[in-house]
């Protein structure tokens, strides 16, 4: 087979395979979010979402609130401060093999003319916990837009009114954020690798990536 | 329209309505115990993570029981103050689960450190800076 690829003219180099799919992690622990938004909210609504998409991928996930509490219980009360712990600890304080650190860059309702867009911007870091190195970082920004084509004075008036109602009423960005999590996740080529769980691990290990 | 069936995907893969089977049988106990957790809805939480693992239980070897389900139940039971039901569940984790043998082994040693108290308050929204006054697992 080898023989035959070589010989042939359109013969595809394998590509080497990166560490995250030459060493999957099998656990994972996500520790709280930092946030860079004025949303105060948005953590609390966001976390949930991270583990049912990433334990589908194929890895187990420690328990998020678990793990919050834990890491209180630690003296660690702000992300910020998790944030900055060597990953090492997790491996002491988890038996993780990695560490997924996630900052939250955008979350909120933004006013355009003609267009009332909600969006989330999520920042995905993951590190080995035994050698602290990156296995995979992602940046994933999911919008949803009201606003429609047709009479654009229509169209302005729908995406102000839309816009007021999404300040006024309690608009929830879970939806999106979980939106967020499965595509960064699962993203052809640039996701995570389908993790030791999953029915699809170790099928395509040696395949050229999508 | 693209955008609606990429949400719906995205819902399923929340595990409610399943569009497609997962690995696991969430049974929505996740959403649920997060507004527990988040001060939203006490009971709701603690029955979704009850109810889940009752169902699952009768299902035997055939249940595709989630990560973190029997962890969460530990944590549930421990709240409540019944110890040997917890240590009991984070047991169930750590055979389910090998990758969380370590973490379910400390949470049993801590468990039976502690005094078996009232329940404990939930724990503050995750991001804040509250000061964590009350011991936890």
């Amino acid at each position: 087979m080898m023989a035959l690829v070589a010989l042939g003219g359109c013969a595809v180099q394998q590509p080497t395979p990166t560490k995250l799919e030459a060493h999957p992690p099998r656990s994972i622990v996500v520790v709280p979010p930092l946030n860079d938004t004025t949303d105060v909210s948005a953590p609390g609504v966001f976390m949930p979402t991270v583990t049912i998409p990433l334990a589908e991928r194929g890895y187990y996930v420690f328990p998020i609130h678990l793990t919050d509490a834990l890491l209180k219980d630690l003296g660690l009360p702000e992300a910020g401060l998790v944030h900055q712990l060597p990953p090492q600890r997790f491996l002491d304080l988890f038996g993780a093999d990695a560490v997924l650190f996630i900052k939250i860059e955008d979350w909120g309702n933004k006013y355009m003319v003609l267009q009332h867009v909600q969006t989330v911007e999520i920042a995905y870091v993951l590190r080995d916990t035994r050698t602290g190195e990156v296995l995979w970082q992602r940046e994933e920004t999911v919008s949803r837009g009201s606003g429609s084509g047709g009479d654009p004075i229509g169209a302005v008036i729908s995406a102000a009114l839309d816009y007021l109602l999404a300040e006024m009423l309690e608009t929830d960005f879970g939806p999106l954020a979980a939106e967020a999590n499965y595509r960064a996740f699962t993203a052809s080529r640039t996701g995570l690798p389908p993790g030791p769980r999953s029915p699809e691990y170790g099928a395509d290990r040696g395949a050229p990536r999508r | 329209m693209v955008r609606s069936v990429a949400v719906l995907v995205a819902l399923a893969a929340l595990g409610g309505c399943a569009t497609q089977r997962g690995v696991y049988d969430w049974g929505g106990y996740p959403r649920s115990w997060s507004a527990y957790y988040l001060e939203e809805n006490t009971d709701a939480g603690r029955q979704a993570v009850e109810q889940t693992v009752v169902r699952l239980q009768q299902q035997g070897d055939t249940a595709r029981v989630p990560p973190g389900l029997y962890a969460d139940w530990g944590f549930v039971l421990y709240l409540r103050g019944d110890t040997e039901r917890a240590v009991a569940a984070f047991e169930r984790e750590a055979q389910l689960f090998p990758e969380s043998a370590a973490l379910m082994q400390r949470l049993v040693a801590r468990v039976r450190q502690r005094a078996p108290g009232p329940p404990e308050a939930p724990k503050p929204p995750l991001g804040t800076s509250r000061d964590s006054k009350a011991p936890v697992p």
